[in-house]
């Protein structure tokens, strides 16, 4: 089995077992999350390149270490963007500043199901633009920011984000409620097509 | 770049010697998770059955002969020391459930039904085996400010002029007359006229009156009660005190009446 077939075919939970014993094997788990890992700490509010790179070395660090610590009842792409989501955050604690949303990847497709969710909860047909998405994200609170970003960019189920948050799934319900309304607390009124 | 973050990242893994942290170390996390856990429910319990203790020898029912509502002799009687302690036990108990690894799959209101109920429970269990009362006794012959932290109704029943009386027996010349210290160590002549439970007057017991001041540390005792907790509180006042010697038939000072004793401490 050469090395790009084992990184396609095995589970991450048969990665994390593999690379308990050969730290090279873990270069697996980085390259099946780097990107996705960069694209939602972007989501969330890193700055630059830079800042990004940083955080990434030491999340993928952090994960290293604690791999004797994943659950294996826990999808383990949820325990990773729960280490992801703590370092954010214990970062921008540290940096004292307030993450913003200034550097969503313009194309994600997390828009349109946003604003089909948003427009529909309207009970409106208006079609809401992704900048009027983008400036209305970035005035809510990282707390609302943050679970619309899981649900609606990252794809994640209930499950998987009370897994990341360490949340009730109740809880994550109501919390994705309430950032909805925040939301379209932002969004102007009436919206023309 | 992909590759690169990658290969940069195991050298640098490579070359500091990091390895993951063993397993042990966060299965012994997770047991001092539960232990601590374990040990908040086992101490929150314990409060319960104290508290279980202090209601049941509350002396509810007395609340008008000791000039109370029944809301007013609620309020002074509640274990408040114990009701804090049981609090933050709970919160320590609720803290490590929620901190386990599990713990954030339960919401808020159901991690705290639980601990409540679970700690209600043992306290009951606690309560019927006597722990309640064995943690009464302990503090009592021990804790400083016992009367003024642990055990209200020492105050409540040290209130003469309202008719109440706590102390302890340190002498006695018959069933009717003896002496009782409270809860600063002031003598009490005591005339006991009511027939009921004068088989609790013993030297070196603690017991409750309900009566009245009938002169400088005189006071009629209508009837009497044992007292159970606090008793261990009162019984250190025997240790403050050198043992008194009656002196039988001898008219007293202090302005008692024929038949009281005199105490001589010198003898």
């Amino acid at each position: 089995m050469n090395n790009v077939s084992l990184n396609l075919e095995l589970e991450d939970s048969e990665l994390v077992r593999l690379s308990l014993v050969d730290p090279d094997k873990f270069s697996y788990i980085i390259y099946r999350y780097q990107e996705k890992l960069e694209r939602y700490l972007r989501r969330l509010g890193a700055k630059n390149e830079e800042d990004v790179q940083d955080l990434l070395q030491d999340i993928f660090l952090k994960v290293y270490l604690n791999l004797n610590d994943f659950d294996q009842n826990l999808k383990f792409s949820s325990w990773i963007y729960r280490i992801a989501h703590n370092q954010v955050i214990s970062n921008f604690r540290k940096k004292q500043v307030r993450p913003e949303a200034h550097s969503f990847p313009i194309d994600s497709a997390g828009f349109d199901t946003l604003a089909d969710d948003v427009a529909l909860d309207r009970l409106s047909d208006i079609h809401l633009s992704q900048n009027v998405i983008k400036e209305a994200l970035a005035k809510i609170s990282v707390k609302h920011r943050e679970i619309l970003i899981l649900k609606f960019f990252e794809d994640k189920s209930y499950e998987e984000i009370s897994d990341i948050l360490k949340k009730p799934q109740g809880t994550v319900a109501s919390l994705l409620n309430r950032a909805k309304k925040s939301l379209k607390n932002y969004l102007p009124k009436n919206i023309s097509a | 770049m992909l590759e690169n973050f990658g290969k940069k990242l195991i050298e640098k893994i490579k070359h500091d010697g990091m390895a993951p942290k063993p397993r042990w170390h966060f299965i012994l996390k997770e047991i001092l998770i539960w232990l601590f856990g374990g040990l908040a429910l086992f101490i929150g319990a314990a409060s319960v059955a104290v508290m279980i203790y202090l209601s049941n020898n509350s002396g509810l029912m007395m609340h008008t002969q000791l000039g109370h509502s029944l809301v007013g002799y609620l309020l002074l009687s509640l274990p408040y020391f114990w009701m804090i302690f049981l609090a933050l036990f709970l919160w320590l108990l609720f803290y490590n459930i929620k901190h386990s690894k599990r713990g954030y799959h339960y919401s808020f209101a159901l991690i705290a039904l639980v601990a409540i109920l679970a700690s209600i429970l043992l306290g009951i269990i606690f309560s019927a085996v006597g722990i309640g009362e064995e943690i009464d006794d302990v503090l009592g012959r021990r804790a400083p400010l016992y009367d003024l932290v642990f055990n209200p109704h020492v105050a409540m029943w040290s209130n003469s002029e309202e008719g109440s009386l706590a102390g302890l027996v340190v002498s006695k010349s018959d069933q009717t007359h003896f002496v009782l210290l409270d809860r600063d160590s002031g003598e009490w002549y005591i005339t006991c006229i009511t027939a009921d439970n004068k088989n609790l007057v013993i030297v070196g017991q603690p017991i409750r009156l309900v009566g009245e001041v009938i002169g400088e540390h005189e006071f009629r005792a209508d009837e009497v009660f044992p007292i159970k907790p606090g008793r261990e509180f009162f019984k250190r006042l025997q240790q403050n005190n050198q043992d008194p010697v009656l002196i039988p038939g001898e008219l007293p000072e202090r302005g008692l009446g024929p038949g009281r004793m005199m105490i001589n401490y010198d003898k």
